[in-house]
């Protein structure tokens, strides 16, 4: 290829638009590049794996100089395969189709995230195979850093009444537990859940398998607009994608990556929900089951799983107990990566009455995290009164947050 | 007497029937006829032998035995009688039937005393509770073994010491004998030493067992401490000793009574004014904890009467020995037998065992060599009915260097001093409460679990916790009731009078749980 064949960066163009719309145009053009087989998901992170391409915005932003000079120099692909990359790269319409695209989305009010900005989803951070660039509109801090618990709440489209009334209860009763309700925005069960917490004034995430730019099922536009407000709404297709069938699996790996449990509701044999389901196991998470009456044609999914070693969900509290420990794994890994624990351990050794009660808890979680402790070792460690310990340990302990074993406590692992 | 064919004496004597004393009549009848000697009564051979002693301690004071068909009868006939205590009475009779007493009273004549060879008279145990009993007859003339003097004194009633046969017929006979003073040896049975209390510093370093204990104290609450050899579960007992508040006079004599009813009394036993510390051994038999009725065998149970009953490991205990535990345990009904306030003059339980057949289940280190199913199976030999009547349980372990330079404090600490006015107030408190409520005084440990805790006035908040953490804790009915208990405790201790969630929430802590 002639330099001559390359216009000059499109870079120029967008810088009419504001740095928030450089920073969107560059993660659509990656979305572009998903999407591009001369390119594609696998090439990309290879690319940013080997520090060929240092970041995602790097591919819109890099002079085409750069490009070709750092493509030049590498041997991880054969030649042909690194010729059409960087054609693709430097194409000037998928630049263009780019800012078009970005320019839709502001007017919309969908923004992106990248897999490696610090506010992107902590609990999609964490496993593989998650998008590399997620479209949301609404509030993203819901599942930053000091998130909710999750709850993803799945089932069929054409639910009995018997799945609609768990559904409603289960989301219900969770939401007003301040526990969030992540779902897909189907019809069906997933309205439901998202409607109940709605209700609740609770905070609910739906998943979209299309661009956030054109709401499917088109009856839900409403429930859309209510989510955005108080919720979060997210895709990893760049607007102007439709929702069509294929992308639905792939729209269910983040459903269940978001979420800390899931619960399937109401499956039938084939059901896509098992995908989500999964997923979820796939992804060390447990999976709670509705069950129904053998005769149930709308249930033969959730009996399967029951089969494979789901957890059975009688009750809202079923999940609460399992949550309470995936809750507090998180609150202990906060505290190591916010560096409260000089803080505290300072006020232990200074004056341990002036802790409080939630201190208090983080110590002894901190404590028993690293071995069992009996009272006395507690005790010893954590110089307070004895009373005041004896108290935190059994409201911990009715909890399910901690256990005794050996006449030791340790951390609870329910359901693992 | 002279009218009667043949001749006849009457007096007074006293039997011990368990840990009371009943009144025997003693009768002497003297025949014409072959010289016989007989005693009747339902008599065991320790007091059959008394006939030697009778015989030969007469004839060496210088009097006469008679010849003729003599029979002794103790009534009444039909309680078994044993012991050395008749011979000074037997004498006496016979002496009196015979004619050699020119008595100048008509009043009755209360006695009792072993006799030697030669007439001296000899200390008898029970002699407190003859004298107990005899206090019942006004009007009476004592004539007791000079030892015994001191238990008079202490019952504050009216007694005649002898030094011998012949000093008790001598007054009987009006002539002036010597007033005899008494000293008791004052030296204390070796056993005693391992019943001394121990200061609560010691266990510094153990603050749930101190807790356990504090409430155990505070509430009469059965205790039973898991623990390793070595982690200082008899000491424990010995700190909980020391929390107990110091006998009134009342149960002071009655302890005093049950022991003298085995043994003699000392100086020692007058001056101690210490709660009893019974450590029962896992060999003892069913005999030894409830005692027999037929003999003079006194058990365990009666022995630890207003102090400590100490089962030390429970799980060796044959299942037997354990269920006849149970009954007195339930007693609660009027008399309880597990309340350390109560008339009835109960006892409190505490129990200790090993975690497992090796010991070392609570130790860090894995030093436990049992497999699980091992440590489990130990823990059940301990029979659930029992374990049913406890409620506090707590752990033990061996302390560490470091934490046994705190409990050398031990030594010269005065915790206990402190603690134990606590528990004095607490029991006052919860008597308080009783009179409040129109109900006799109990401490919490023995308000039966199946009535309801009508004035225990636990706060809604804290039922809810406590349902609550029963619940999610897997905590049967009865054991809710223990939780009950002991929260009230925890309340009390704090003079609060609402059971608040804070107590149920520490009350948790001292459950049973499996190890």
């Amino acid at each position: 290829m002639s330099e001559t064949s390359f216009s000059e960066p499109m870079a120029n163009d967008s810088a009419t638009i504001s740095s928030r719309g450089v920073r969107l145009t560059s993660s659509v053009f990656v979305s572009l590049l998903l999407f591009d087989n001369r390119v594609g998901g696998r090439r990309i992170r290879k690319l940013l794996s080997d520090r060929v391409i240092r970041s995602l915005e790097e591919f819109y932003e890099l002079s085409p100089a750069d490009i070709l000079s750092r493509i030049a120099e590498y041997s991880g692909e054969p030649p042909q395969a690194l010729r059409a990359m960087a054609e693709c790269i430097l194409d000037p319409s998928l630049r263009t189709e780019a800012i078009r695209i970005a320019e839709r989305s502001i007017e919309r009010g969908i923004r992106a995230v990248n897999r490696t900005d610090p506010d992107y989803p902590r609990s999609l951070g964490q496993l593989e195979g998650m998008p590399l660039v997620l479209y949301y509109i609404g509030d993203l801090s819901i599942l930053s850093q000091h998130s909710i618990p999750t709850v993803g709440v799945v089932g069929t489209r054409q639910p009995t009444s018997y799945g609609m009334k768990v559904a409603e209860e289960i989301s219900s009763e969770l939401s007003a537990r301040g526990i969030g309700i992540v779902s897909g925005l189907a019809r069906g069960i997933d309205t439901t859940a998202h409607q109940s917490c709605l209700r609740q004034n609770g905070k609910t995430i739906a998943v979209m398998a299309g661009g956030l730019d054109d709401v499917y099922p088109p009856e839900n536009r409403d429930l859309f607009r209510q989510i955005t407000g108080s919720g979060i709404v997210l895709s990893e297709m760049p607007p102007g994608q439709p929702a069509i069938r294929k992308y639905f699996p792939a729209r269910n790996r983040i459903l269940s990556g978001l979420s800390d449990v899931v619960a399937v509701i109401e499956a039938g044999e084939f059901s896509g929900t098992l995908h989500t389901a999964s997923f979820a196991a796939a992804q060390g998470k447990d999976v709670f089951s509705v069950p129904a009456g053998i005769y149930s044609e709308h249930s033969r999914g959730n009996l399967q799983l029951l089969r494979d070693g789901a957890q059975i969900l009688l009750s809202s509290e079923d999940i609460l107990a399992r949550l309470a420990g995936v809750v507090y794994y998180r609150e202990i890994d906060e505290l190591r990566e916010r560096d409260e624990t000089e803080r505290i351990q300072k006020l232990l050794a200074q004056s341990p009455d002036k802790l409080t009660e939630r201190e208090l808890r983080l110590l002894i979680l901190q404590e028993i995290s690293l071995s069992p402790r009996s009272m006395d070792e507690l005790n010893k460690r954590i110089p307070v009164s004895f009373l005041r310990l004896a108290e935190v340990l059994s409201s911990m302990e009715i909890e399910g947050r901690i256990t005794v074993s050996g006449e030791r406590y340790t951390l609870t692992f329910s359901g693992t | 007497m002279a009218q009667r064919k043949g001749k006849y004496a009457g007096l007074l004597t006293g039997f011990l029937l368990g840990t009371e004393a009943a009144f025997a009549d003693l009768e002497v009848s003297i025949l014409p006829g072959m010289p016989t000697f007989d005693l009747v009564g339902l008599c065991d051979s320790s007091v059959r032998e008394s006939k030697e002693r009778v015989r030969s301690a007469i004839r060496q004071s210088g009097f006469e035995f008679p010849t003729g068909r003599i029979t002794v009868n103790i009534s009444p006939g039909y309680l078994r009688k044993s012991g050395s205590s008749f011979d000074l009475p037997i004498a006496i009779g016979i002496l009196r039937a015979s004619g050699q007493i020119q008595q100048k009273s008509a009043q009755n004549i209360f006695s009792f005393g072993e006799l030697s060879l030669t007439g001296e008279v000899r200390d008898v145990p029970g002699g407190l509770n003859y004298l107990f009993r005899s206090r019942e007859i006004e009007e009476i003339i004592r004539i007791i073994p000079v030892p015994a003097l001191r238990e008079a004194e202490f019952l504050r009633c009216n007694a005649v010491g002898v030094k011998t046969l012949r000093e008790a017929i001598r007054f009987l006979s009006g002539e002036p004998i010597d007033n005899h003073s008494f000293r008791k040896e004052g030296h204390p049975e070796g056993e005693r030493d391992a019943s001394i209390p121990l200061d609560f510093s010691l266990l510094r370093g153990q603050p749930k067992a101190g807790r356990a204990i504090l409430l155990s104290a505070a509430g009469c609450h059965p205790l039973l401490l898991t623990g390793s050899p070595g982690s200082g579960k008899t000491m424990a007992v010995r700190v909980l000793l020391g929390l107990l508040p110091a006998l009134n006079e009342k149960e002071h004599t009655e302890i005093l009574r049950i022991q003298n009813s085995v043994r003699l009394l000392n100086d020692f036993d007058y001056m101690n004014m210490q709660r009893p510390f019974r450590t029962v051994p896992s060999t003892s038999s069913v005999a030894d904890i409830r005692g027999t009725k037929s003999s003079r065998n006194i058990g365990e149970l009666q022995l630890a009467r207003h102090g400590i009953l100490f089962l030390d490991e429970m799980a060796e205990f044959s299942p037997r020995v354990i269920e006849s535990l149970r009954k007195p345990l339930e007693e609660r009904e009027g008399e309880s037998a597990a309340d350390l306030r109560g008339d009835a003059g109960g006892f409190l339980l505490v129990g200790a065992t090993n975690p497992c057949r090796c010991g070392n289940a609570l130790e860090p280190g894995g030093k436990c060599r049992c497999s699980e199913r091992e440590v489990k199976r130990y823990a059940d030999r301990i029979s659930g009915p029992i374990l049913d009547r406890i409620d506090l349980y707590t752990e033990l372990r061996r302390i560490h260097a470091d934490a046994l330079a705190d409990a050398a404090f031990g030594k010269n600490a005065h915790d206990s001093e402190r603690l134990r006015e606590q528990v004095l107030e607490t029991w006052n408190f919860q008597e308080a409460r009783c009179a409040e409520n129109g109900s006799r005084p109990i401490l919490n440990g023995s308000n039966p679990t199946d009535q309801p805790f009508d004035f225990f006035r636990i706060s809604p908040s804290a039922m809810e916790t406590a349902v609550k953490g029963c619940e999610r804790l897997g905590i049967s009915a009865r054991g809710m009731g223990h939780l009950l208990r002991v929260a009230r405790t925890a309340a009390d201790l704090e003079r609060n009078r609402d059971v608040l969630a804070s107590h149920i929430l520490e009350a948790l802590q001292f459950r049973r749980r499996q190890i």
